[in-house]
């Protein structure tokens, strides 16, 4: 019997299989909730490719955005839902599965 | 998508959340000054009515001012989050609650002011080890890509 890994792509969650939106899943995972500029800051994107991403994320239901005014200043902090991290262990499941870990 | 890209992927996505991990940075006082917050509730015992209320209230309004503070840095883990770290945070619920019951039947039974203060520099102790030790353990887990 062949016990080798299969790869199919139903095993890989079509909402993060993109490289940013997997990026802003493996950022976001060790947080609670990681504020909008940090994000930004340590994935090395623009305000407008994170914000398109995030789109994505909370319409699926994989992330979810919180304002509050510092200092006069709104800020947004964003945080994955326990779907999306379901997904996101999901998708990793997946990945050791098709790289034999 | 072959084997060797699928590894490559889970390097780049390990790696990306250690350095997402190094963002949280937690003030040196943050420890001290809870510590000091929830030792002085027990503490707050021994005060004369009504200024014992006035007390664990300020305690109270420390530990929820400093909540605040925390959920507003750049980045925040919950002491609750699932992980090795939930057990640790249970085990310290049940010991400090454990420690004010025992100052509650110290003072309210025996009036023995003095080993109210030993509870309240235990929990101080208790709640700065606590501290240290959930961010050992936390850290540890992010280094082992958890």
């Amino acid at each position: 019997m062949d016990t080798s890994p299969v790869h199919t792509d139903k095993a890989f969650d079509p909402v993060i299989h993109p490289l940013n939106r997997l990026q802003i899943c493996a950022a976001l995972a060790p947080h609670s909730e990681m504020e909008f500029s940090a994000l930004r800051d340590v994935l090395g994107v623009s305000d407008s490719v994170l914000s398109k991403q995030l789109r994505y994320l909370e319409e699926a239901g994989y992330a979810r955005l919180r304002k509050a005014t510092v200092n006069t200043r709104q800020r947004t902090w964003i945080r994955l839902t326990d779907a999306g991290r379901k997904a996101y262990a999901g998708h990793l499941a997946a990945l050791r599965n098709l790289a034999g870990l | 998508m072959d084997s060797d890209q699928a590894k490559n992927i889970l390097g780049e996505m390990g790696a990306m959340s250690r350095s997402s991990a190094a963002q949280l940075k937690n003030p040196w006082w943050q420890a001290p000054l809870l510590s000091v917050a929830l030792a002085g509730l027990v503490l707050a015992q021994l005060v004369p009515s009504p200024w014992n209320a006035g007390v664990a209230l300020a305690c109270f309004a420390v530990t929820f001012l400093e909540l605040i503070r925390y959920t507003r840095q750049p980045v925040w883990v919950s002491g609750w989050r699932r992980g090795w770290t939930l057990p640790l945070s249970i085990a310290f619920l049940v010991a400090y609650l454990a420690l004010y019951a025992a100052s509650y039947r110290a003072w309210h039974e025996g009036g023995n002011a003095a080993l109210v203060v030993a509870l309240a520099g235990g929990v101080f102790i208790l709640t700065l080890g606590y501290s240290v030790l959930w961010m050992r353990v936390w850290r540890a887990e992010m280094a082992r890509g958890h």
